[in-house]
């Protein structure tokens, strides 16, 4: 049947019709890829784009129905020069480094534990997301009282111990980063945990069953084979939780305010007040424009070894 | 903008001729209803020294309260109430009509002003709604909502942001409602304010708001503390410092708590050291007039004081200090008035056992900057004669007494410190007058949350030890000239 209907196809008709279908498929699917597109477009390029455009004018919060007079790249030669945004950058990459480095390492460590545990796995689970649930109000205000230098549980059991008195923490140009690192961490580990633990899992026992067979130790077995095998989840920690970390503001905002001495300002913090306490909008969004680079040019890289690792 | 070098002569026989003259003058007794605190003009003074109170009399009060009919009920219209009965009366009839009012949100300011709407619109016939946000959050709202739509028809605007909002053209003048008297009671106008007090909510000529939330930052000291250890109340701060070191670790107790955290207290009692020295930020002009040695002598005592803080200074803001003076676990504390109402409220473990004393480098020379709050209407709102009526009731002397005696705060008229029951109410209240009586208001110039944040970075470096006093005290002046011009 297949043979007599070629022959009978007058003038390529089959390779119309073919290209056709090719034709309509195409369509087809970029017709349904439009809603999708069009969502995107609104949602996430056009105010990107329009942050872009307001960040080479000068206008305040109070001007936004007014003229919005262009100033090229003022706007962005001013992130230059500007000791505080430099500061804030400065406090950024610290918290940056050190909340992500103890997270996943920490993370790493407890998802080994809870891998290995045989009794009560589930419990330990649970109360190991809980950080996690809690909203970042409350997350603030419990630490807010327990690091509270003079009613603080921390405070008061330091005092138990015969120390004069409790510790400064959000007082201290020193230890107030420090102190919302430590919140960062108590909050965002559990993320960690979660996803290598999810990864741990997922790697096939026969492997280590044939590294116990052969007398591998249990550091030679994470190191043969568990690290190998969470790349990928290690890369997406990393990738979420230093986009997050650069971006902090609740904790800062809720705390300490920036202070003191700005020893606590962010970027996102400093980006918040240049906006909205000093009304320097135009300055604001140049920040903004400046953040939005300075995670894409650090996730680039997480990305494309995701990509090689087909994650996404 | 009021700008003050030189404070005038101030001091117990000056404020007792004021007194003496207010209890004189006709109509001057407390407009207190019937079964509250006997009026007793002569016991308070108002702030200003020289102006005339205008207050109705406790039978005009009473009358008007007797034969007010909410208008809702009745049908009048605005006409109907021309002047109002009496000043404690709201003015007008406005059924019908919506307020939106913008305020921080916080107890017991916002639950009392929620019952003041509905004792306004019971009369008017107007309903209040009060859209009430964390003060963190309130300019930026403010600011989006009349850059927008204007769905506000009130706002409660800090002198921080007030010049930003002039310049913007967000604010409704009020010159022409103050001076209207068929939109005020009968004997209100603008000498029914203290010297100064409108003077504070306006720009280029013009009046944009009305004042309340009076405060300001003065030192705070244990009478039994003090009268144990053997000590007199302290007059100066030389010995406000002598005292925090001998009371430091007596009873266990820090020998003062001041604030330190950058939200705002930590300029503010600068500016009252400053000034107790008569030089300020800024002249009348707006151009820079600090004082750079005044300034570091202030600093210098900050960072004496703060040796004798309980630790986390840096993290101490006014809610903090009232803490601290609640528990017991301070002799003295430098604060703004509203954060020892709740130190002196009933279940406090240290109720009535304070005294309070204006900040002051010499005994008859006190400093101190009125910090304030203020009602504006805005110029997008649809109802201005109800939004005004509101605020104008609002800010009367006899609802701020209700609001002080609520919150601890203070009001901007002048029968409001006629009144016995706000100064019996108010531990603070003859302390905070010293402090207000002619010292200048808190800046509203448009720029100056950075530059204030800027100082306020300095003053944290001083107590951190990371500069000296001399060195902030010159950045200061070197902000000051970036900010506002040399």
């Amino acid at each position: 049947m297949a043979a007599s209907s070629v022959t009978v196809d007058p003038g390529g008709r089959r390779q119309r019709r073919a290209f056709g279908h090719r034709v309509s498929g195409r369509l087809l699917g970029m017709g349904m890829l439009l809603p999708a597109a069009a969502m995107l477009t609104v949602v996430i390029i056009i105010p990107i784009v329009y942050s872009a455009v307001l960040s080479t004018a000068e206008w305040g919060l109070t001007d936004m129905n007014g003229d919005k007079p262009f100033v090229g790249f003022t706007n962005f030669e001013r992130l230059w020069s500007d000791p505080d945004i430099r500061k804030s950058l400065i406090n950024t990459f610290i918290f940056v480094v050190a909340s992500v480095g103890t997270e996943v390492a920490v993370g790493f460590v407890i998802a080994n534990a809870l891998f290995e545990v045989k009794i009560g796995k589930r419990f330990a689970n649970a109360l190991i997301l809980l950080p996690m649930m809690t909203t970042p109000v409350v997350t603030g205000l419990v630490w807010r009282y327990l690091l509270d230098p003079q009613f603080g549980l921390l405070s008061q059991v330091m005092r138990g111990a015969g120390s004069a008195g409790g510790m400064d923490w959000f007082g201290s140009q020193k230890l107030a980063l420090p102190a919302l690192i430590l919140i960062d961490f108590w909050q965002w580990t559990p993320f960690c945990v979660l996803v290598l633990h999810a990864g741990m899992l997922s790697i096939p026992e026969h492997l280590f069953e044939a590294a116990r067979i052969d007398g591998a130790s249990r550091i030679q077995i994470i190191k043969a084979i568990m690290i190998p095998a969470l790349v990928p989840q290690f890369l997406l920690v990393l990738l979420f939780r230093t986009m997050d970390t650069f971006r902090v503001f609740d904790t800062v905002f809720l705390l300490t305010k920036g202070g003191p001495a700005r020893a606590t300002e962010t970027v996102g913090f400093f980006n918040y007040k240049t906006g909205f306490e000093y009304f320097d909008m135009g300055y604001a969004m140049a920040q903004s424009i400046m953040m939005l680079v300075a995670i894409l040019l650090f996730s680039v890289p997480y990305i494309r070894l995701l990509r090689k690792r087909s994650m996404i | 903008m009021t700008t003050r070098h030189k404070r005038p002569a101030r001091g117990a026989a000056l404020l007792g001729v004021v007194a003496l003259a207010v209890a004189a003058l006709p109509g001057c007794s407390d407009p207190e209803p019937a079964g509250t605190a006997s009026t007793d003009a002569s016991a308070s003074t108002p702030v200003t020294t020289e102006d005339t109170p205008v207050a109705a009399t406790e039978d005009t009060a009473s009358a008007a309260a007797d034969e007010t009919t909410p208008a809702a009920e009745t049908g009048e219209t605005a006409e109907a109430n021309p002047g109002g009965t009496g000043l404690d009366d709201p003015v007008g009839s406005f059924a019908g009509a919506e307020l939106v009012v913008s305020r921080w949100a916080g107890d017991p300011w916002e639950t009392h002003m929620r019952d003041m709407g509905a004792s306004w619109g019971a009369v008017t016939g107007g309903t209040v709604t009060i859209d009430a946000v964390p003060y963190s959050n309130l300019q930026s709202k403010q600011a989006l909502d009349l850059a927008g739509t204007g769905d506000m028809d009130i706002m409660q605007v800090q002198a921080l942001w007030f010049g930003d909002f002039v310049d913007a053209g967000y604010l409704l003048e009020l010159d022409d409602y103050i001076d209207d008297p068929s939109k005020n009671p009968e004997g209100y106008g603008r000498d029914s304010w203290i010297e100064g007090a409108l003077e504070m909510s306006s720009a280029n000529g013009h009046i944009y708001c009305l004042p309340d939330f009076l405060s300001a930052f003065v030192v705070a000291y244990r009478t039994d503390v003090f009268e144990e250890a053997g000590l007199e109340a302290p007059k100066t701060l030389d010995d406000v410092l002598a005292a925090a070191e001998q009371l430091n670790g007596y009873n266990g107790m820090y020998g003062i708590a001041i604030p330190g955290k950058a939200s705002g207290s930590p300029f503010e009692t600068l500016s009252a050291m400053i000034e107790a020295q008569g030089t300020w930020w800024f002249d009348a002009s707006g151009k820079p007039s600090l004082d750079v040695e005044k300034t570091a002598k202030a600093l210098d005592y900050y960072q004496k004081l703060a040796e004798f803080a309980p630790p986390g200074v840096l993290d101490y803001h006014v809610d903090e200090i009232g803490v601290a003076a609640q528990q017991g676990t301070i002799a003295m504390a430098i604060s703004s008035t509203p954060s020892f109402f709740s130190t002196e409220a009933e279940g406090s473990p240290t109720k009535g056992k304070w005294a309070y004393v204006p900040i002051a480098f010499e005994a008859d020379n006190p400093g101190g900057m009125i910090t304030y709050w203020q009602w504006c209407v805005s110029s997008k709102s649809d109802n201005p004669d109800a939004a005004y009526s509101f605020i104008q009731w609002y800010t009367n002397g006899r609802q701020q007494v209700q609001v002080a005696l609520n919150g601890g705060t203070t009001g901007a008229t002048k029968d409001f410190y006629d009144s016995a029951e706000a100064k019996a109410g108010l531990p603070y209240f003859d302390a905070l007058q010293e402090a207000l009586a002619g010292a200048p208001a808190m800046p509203n110039l448009s720029g100056w949350p950075k530059i204030q944040d800027d100082i306020q970075i300095e003053i944290q470096a001083v107590l951190q030890g990371t500069k000296t006093p001399e060195e902030a005290a010159q950045s200061m002046l070197d902000i000051l000239e970036a900010g506002l011009g040399g």
